[in-house]
């Protein structure tokens, strides 16, 4: 089905969104294309559910697009003119004219040191720099995605804001709904593992970066006393083991800790003078917890409590609106375990409108960056406005 | 609480508590391992994620600080610009050409009016300003001559220059140059101002002009200007007034050849061939009686030259008074009586004739214009007193005082010195000073104050009194003779010296002398402040009025107290010896004839008495005349002892000394008197630390049996001295055979006296007594006897004055007491008590011990003190009535009653009989005698007797032998009788048979 809303003014030229929800690849891949009309030296970008057979994908999205410029990622979710979906492609369309750009795709994060990771970025951005001739970083964007299993995105967000000089940056992690097995990035045609996609971005129109989160730090306080930081595991809090200690803290059944109770019950870190939010993955068999962020030995947590996701949503989105005047596109990073709690708490649908009226189009990731920090539970975004800006 | 407070076991589960101890110390461990890390260590996402959060704050913060900046550097710039932009206009606006020049005199900035300026000097394009000018100068030689170096030199100095222009306009240059060589100019054009300059100019020419004719029509003086030509240019109408010039020749261009040719005047002030330089002065007086005219000609620069004009008559009249004027002050001031000088920066530059008078000199000319130190005597005065006197001028405008100032030949005169300045604020400019001459003042004066000096110092007191007698003043001596300073001396009179030791006479007699001859002198004692009396030597003067009045009399005086002691002393030591301070033989003449002249009107005997030292001579000789005066002065001081005040005792030299002694004409007592002599030099004398004996011989000679006159008994009284060292040494001899005689006898009888006590020869008999009124006996007197063994009884008339003379009457009336207190307690114990009535003499009772003694005598014999009386002599008694009071109250307190014996003979105080306690009254046996004969012995019984009542005193008559004074003594109510009619004294034995007896003596 295509949701087709409104191209910009004057037509053709413009950012375009659009969605399928076609289960087919090749179906959908097609239905996405037309109603985003690649092929006009533009950039793409697609966010793909985890469902469709990565392989089949890959050649569907490379039939539909062509040599488009083409990046995106698995979802645990997709977000777009129809609000949440599953199962489906999102994905928009930046006409040349809208945006000047360099792409690039780093593989084997796994094995890449911070370094090459900085040179990366720095790359794309000294690219864009010479076709330009000077870049004014008040004008630039950076937008990345990458793989949610890496457990490498701290070191990426923060080499590539690093590269990037001073160009804000902003972006999620690629998810597998909830299956914690397999997500992958979208370069040209291809969907790679253990990689990161970043975009280095000039546009006519004025845009934002922008997160927001709804949870405040209680005063439970919980102390990793033992973990795996490389591996983002919590072996035991308080001295006792991870799980039945954050179940006690709750009041709780270990037994019946689920992704449902993370969402409602993430932790919250305080760093400097901001609070940042820790979300649960999973629960181990033996008994440790799974982040989704960096976590190590010695950290404290608080326990957090969730003020109203709805209306910290709207907040954020009208001061974006605020920001850039009538909103075009926001392209959205939302994290699962938010989904997760508006589906606990039924307003899916509500937010997922609020989505749609705002022109969201993203999906719904295993963690976000923003500025060069990895962080959870969160809603980053960047949200470009109508007119151009004044020369 | 990091851990909510949850301990998670029971309290008493031990292994619970350990549990959770481990599971504490884990979160602690976390925590420090947490605390240990460096945010930055490699391969921690979880650092990256808190240094990117910290960067994330710093940027984030420093963002804000450089967005803050450069919004105020915006805002510092947008003012630079404004102001920038004010500044253009500004200089824009201004009318005058401005301009900004770099170093390299480009210009940088200005404005339209410079611009203008350029073109009109010629294109600039962009040339400096420098080039421009200099061309326009080069165009215009006149101006490149003066304008040029100007310009070049004017360039960028302070200063102004004008320059002409090309286009005929004047430009005002105004440069600067600034501290980074930048030259701002401005740049005016001057040309209308210019003009406007000179039409000013012109205006105040005329203006000018206007105002000295006006100023020349108003002036009293007449002025005439002519130029080179002689021509009149300029003129008032006073002038032709007073020269009496016509007025149709007073316009411009009149020549002086016109003038002169109308007026003689002007011919004579301005004669043609006059020299334009010339100039002239003259003085015109048409009329005798008409105006004086003053008329000058004087040149001017230009070749002219003026002629003025004034009437002067007012003037010279003025003159003319001033004149008569000055010579009236002059006159004053010439003929003051004191000196006058107006001194202008201390030189004269008037002097009057009194003051050349007075310093010596022959006129006031011979000192105007010199200096006034040549009145000082030396320069240092002529310094020091003209700092004193200026300084006052400066201080109080006026000076005045006394200084001595010296004449032209030196010599020194006194001046009282006056002055004023002209001008109070410069008194050393100009002053007058006024010289009166007071050196007569002076000296008198000083002649006083040598006067008072003398009188102050002088050696003599001196006391000035006023004619009433008070004191006026005094001098030192005065002070230090009589003791009172001028404070308590002056206003009272010299009264308040009376010593009282002259009679009134003696200052009546002073004073008619002073009233006689105006003058007193002579030797008066006065008293001291102190209270002693002092001779002086005072001489008094009558100081008169002219008309006779007193003034004062002027006394002066010396305390003469050491001079009459010395006379004193002189005068002692001519009549005294000086060893022995004896009379002398001088004085001893002196003192017989006093003495003889008295003991002969009182048919007295005067002894004189030739001592003369035995083995003195001896002594002198072996033991140096050292121990020989003392022996004399030792000699002196016993003889003294042993003799009477009114004795003289001197020493003729030697070892011989003469006595007198006064005397009754008795042998005896004259004898009594060399034995105490003799005695008295047997005792040795310690001298030396030897004890040596001296005795001495005596020789007597009596007066008047012997001789009456001094050298005669002298004569004699050595003959008998002779006489006595043939006896033997230690003795003494009458002149008088007779005399020797007795004076032996004497001797023998007082030897027989003093061993009759011890002999047992004294015995006592007892006269008894009567009451008169019953006729019983009442007592008895106890008599002392003497059997002498070699003379047989001896009457008690003669033993009892020796033995009084001897005081061997002391162990006598002892031995009469003992003896009579003893009878009395025989008779006592016998049953028979009987009172016994003892004699005692003064001698005995004078000595101290005499209460012991009595007491000690009734002790021993037992005898009752009632049975006891004591008969004392009036006389006796009231010889030293007060001494005996005690003695008499200590015999009355032993019990023993006490009786005064011969009463009426002696000088009783009635007060003392009183306090005397006696108990009886002895009338003396003279009244009794005659008492049927003489009214009077009659009265004194009877006043005896009845006072004898009134103090409950009895009363006893002694020596009742007849019956006749019996009876009467009966009458008139005497107490007690005693006599030969009633009994005579009878023996112890006779007395005790008569007691035993009963029996009543008849």
């Amino acid at each position: 089905m295509i949701a087709n809303t409104h191209a910009g003014d004057g037509g053709v030229s413009g950012i375009r969104i659009g969605s399928s929800c076609s289960d087919d690849p090749a179906d959908a891949s097609r239905e996405l294309a037309a109603g985003l009309l690649p092929g006009d030296g533009g950039l793409s970008i697609v966010f793909a559910s985890s469902r469709f057979a990565p392989d089949a994908l890959a050649g569907s999205l490379r039939a539909a697009f062509g040599d488009t410029p083409l990046i995106g990622c698995t979802t645990a979710g997709e977000i777009g003119p129809g609000g949440y979906h599953e199962g489906s492609l999102s994905g928009a369309h930046f006409a040349p004219g809208e945006i000047d750009f360099e792409i690039g795709l780093l593989e084997d994060l796994e094995h890449t040191d911070a370094r090459s990771m900085m040179v990366f970025a720095q790359g794309l951005r000294s690219r864009l720099q010479a076709r330009l001739g000077g870049l004014d970083n008040e004008h630039c964007f950076a937008f990345m995605l990458v793989d949610g299993l890496s457990s490498r995105e701290e070191s990426v967000s923060r080499a590539f804001h690093d590269g990037l000089g001073g160009i804000p940056l902003t972006g999620g992690s690629a998810g597998d709904e909830l299956s914690f097995t397999d997500t992958r990035v979208i370069f040209g045609g291809r969907l790679v593992r253990n990689a990161a996609v970043l975009l280095v971005a000039t546009s006519r129109h004025p845009f934002t970066l922008f997160k927001t989160q709804h949870f405040s730090p209680s005063d439970t306080r919980l102390v990793v006393t033992a973990a795996i930081p490389e591996k983002r595991i919590v072996t035991e809090i308080n001295g006792c083991p991870a799980a039945p200690e954050y179940a006690r803290a709750l009041g709780m059944d270990p037994a019946a800790l689920s992704p449902h109770v993370f969402a409602a019950h993430p932790v919250v870190v305080r760093i400097g003078n901001a609070d940042f939010v820790r979300s649960i993955q999973r629960v181990n068999p033996d008994g440790s917890l799974s982040f989704f962020c960096a976590i190590d030995r010695g950290i404290v947590f608080r326990m957090a409590r969730g003020e109203d996701i709805l209306a910290n949503l709207d907040a954020a989105l009208i001061e974006a609106t605020a920001k850039v005047g009538e909103v075009e596109l926001i392209l959205g990073c939302d994290c699962i375990l938010r989904l997760l709690e508006c589906r606990a708490r039924n307003i899916v649908d509500t937010v997922g409108a609020r989505m749609a009226a705002s022109r969201v189009v993203g999906f719904n990731t295993f963690g976000e960056q923003y500025r060069g920090m990895h962080i959870n539970q969160t809603f980053t975004g960047i949200a470009f406005g109508r007119r151009p800006a004044a020369s | 609480m990091i851990l909510n407070g949850d301990i998670r076991c029971a309290s008493d589960d031990a292994q619970g508590l350990l549990e959770e101890l481990q599971r504490r110390d884990k979160i602690i461990d976390a925590l420090a391992y947490q605390v240990e890390r460096s945010l930055n260590d490699q391969g921690r996402d979880y650092g990256l994620l808190q240094t990117t959060v910290v960067l994330e704050d710093q940027i984030r913060q420093r963002t804000e600080e450089l967005t803050a900046a450069l919004e105020a550097l915006g805002e510092v710039s947008a003012r630079a610009t404004a102001a920038r932009l004010q500044l253009e206009t500004a200089v824009e606006n201004i009318s005058d050409g401005f301009a900004l020049f770099d170093p390299e005199d480009r210009v940088l900035l200005c404005n339209e009016a410079f611009r203008q300026l350029d073109r009109l000097a010629g294109d600039t394009g962009n040339r400096p300003l420098g080039d421009v000018l200099a061309e326009t100068a080069g165009r215009d030689s006149a101006a490149g001559r003066t304008l040029l170096p100007t310009l070049r030199a004017g360039r960028g100095q302070d200063g102004r220059c004008e320059m002409q222009l090309p286009s005929g306009q004047a430009l005002q240059i105004r440069e600067h140059r600034m501290a980074d060589g930048c030259l701002v100019g401005i740049y005016s054009d001057v040309t209308d101002l210019k003009a406007e300059e000179a039409r000013l100019r012109q205006r105040e020419l005329a203006h000018k002009s206007r105002l000295l004719q006006s100023t020349l029509d108003t002036i009293d003086h007449g002025i005439a200007v002519f130029d080179a030509e002689q021509r009149l240019v300029a003129w008032n109408l006073r002038y032709f007034e007073l020269l009496e010039l016509p007025l149709d020749l007073a316009q411009a261009g009149s020549s002086l050849d016109a003038l002169r040719a109308v007026s003689r005047t002007m011919t004579r002030l301005c004669p043609p061939g006059l020299g334009t330089l010339a100039r002239i002065s003259r003085f015109e007086q048409t009329l005798p009686a008409g105006p004086v005219l003053e008329l000058a000609r004087f040149p001017m620069p230009d070749g002219g030259f003026v002629i003025s004009a004034s009437d002067i008559t007012s003037l010279k009249a003025g003159e003319e008074r001033i004149r008569h004027l000055l010579g009236q002050q002059r006159a004053i001031f010439d003929n003051a009586h004191v000196g006058i000088i107006l001194a202008d920066d201390r030189k004269m530059l008037d002097v009057n004739t009194r003051m050349a008078e007075i310093f010596g000199y022959d006129s006031p000319a011979e000192m105007i214009g010199q200096l006034t130190e040549i009145l000082y005597p030396s320069r240092q005065d002529y310094l020091s007193v003209g700092g004193r006197i200026y300084g006052e001028l400066a201080r109080s405008g006026y000076s005045e005082g006394d200084t001595c100032m010296a004449r032209k030949d030196g010599s020194p005169v006194w001046i009282r010195l006056s002055g004023r300045p002209l001008e109070v604020s410069t008194p050393l400019a100009g002053s007058i000073w006024v010289f009166t001459d007071i050196t007569p003042q002076r000296e008198q004066q000083a002649q006083l104050e040598l006067a008072q000096l003398v009188f102050n110092h002088s050696n003599e007191a001196l006391m000035v009194t006023d004619a009433e007698n008070r004191i006026e003043s005094i001098n030192t001596a005065f002070t230090t003779i009589t003791g009172y300073s001028a404070a308590e001396a002056v206003g009272r009179t010299p009264g308040m010296l009376r010593s009282g030791q002259h009679d009134a006479d003696f200052y009546r007699a002073m004073w008619e002398t002073l009233e006689r001859e105006d003058r007193w002198e002579g030797e008066i004692f006065d008293r001291h402040k102190s209270g002693r009396i002092y001779p002086k030597w005072l001489t008094i003067r009558v100081v008169r009025h002219p008309d006779r009045r007193v003034a004062h009399y002027v006394a002066a005086f010396s305390d003469i107290s050491v001079r009459k002691a010395a006379e004193e002393k002189i005068q002692y030591l001519a009549h005294h010896d000086a060893l022995t301070g004896l009379p002398n033989r001088v004085l001893l003449r002196d003192r017989f004839e006093q003495m003889y002249q008295r003991v002969s009107r009182g048919q007295r005997a005067l002894a004189m008495y030739f001592l003369d030292l035995d083995h003195f001579k001896r002594i002198n000789d072996t033991l140096g005349h050292g121990i020989g005066d003392e022996l004399l002065i030792a000699v002196t001081r016993r003889l003294t002892q042993c003799l009477r005040r009114s004795d003289t005792i001197s020493r003729l030299g030697g070892d011989e000394f003469i006595i007198l002694v006064e005397g009754d004409e008795s042998v005896r007592f004259f004898a009594s008197v060399a034995e105490k002599i003799c005695r008295a030099l047997e005792a040795p004398f310690e001298l030396g630390g030897q004890a040596l004996t001296s005795t001495g011989t005596l020789g007597i000679a009596v007066a008047p049996v012997d001789g009456t006159d001094f050298d005669t008994l002298m004569k004699k009284a050595d003959m008998a001295m002779y006489h006595a060292k043939g006896l033997g040494r230690g003795a003494f001899s009458f002149f008088d055979v007779g005399m020797n005689k007795d004076s032996a006898d004497r001797l023998a009888l007082t030897t027989r006296l003093r061993n009759a006590l011890s002999a047992g020869e004294l015995r006592l008999v007892y006269q008894p007594q009567f009451a008169l009124d019953d006729g019983r006996m009442t007592g008895v007197e106890a008599l002392m006897r003497w059997r002498s063994s070699h003379a047989g009884e001896i009457s008690p008339g003669q033993f009892i004055p020796l033995a009084e003379e001897t005081g061997l009457i002391v162990p006598m009336g002892e031995w009469a007491l003992h003896e009579s207190c003893r009878m009395a307690r025989n008779f006592n114990d016998a049953g028979h008590p009987l009172r016994i009535a003892v004699n005692v003499s003064a001698v005995q009772i004078h000595k101290e011990d005499f209460g012991t003694t009595l007491a000690a005598v009734l002790r021993d014999t037992g005898a009752r003190p009632s049975c006891i009386e004591l008969e004392l002599t009036e006389s006796t008694l009231m010889k030293d009535a007060a001494r005996f009071i005690d003695l008499i109250a200590s015999v009355r307190a032993l019990g023993i009653s006490v009786a005064i014996d011969d009463f009426g003979t002696g000088y009783s105080s009635l007060a003392y009989l009183k306090r005397f306690q006696v108990s009886k009254l002895k009338v003396d046996r003279s009244f009794v005698q005659d008492i049927t004969d003489d009214e009077e012995d009659r009265a004194i019984a009877d006043a005896i007797v009845r006072m004898g009542q009134s103090l409950k005193l009895r009363v006893i008559a002694e020596g009742v032998e007849t019956r006749a004074q019996l009876d009467y003594l009966t009458g008139i109510g005497c107490h007690e009788a005693q006599g030969f009619l009633l009994s005579r004294p009878i023996e112890m034995e006779a007395l005790q048979r008569m007691m035993a007896g009963g029996t009543r003596p008849h």
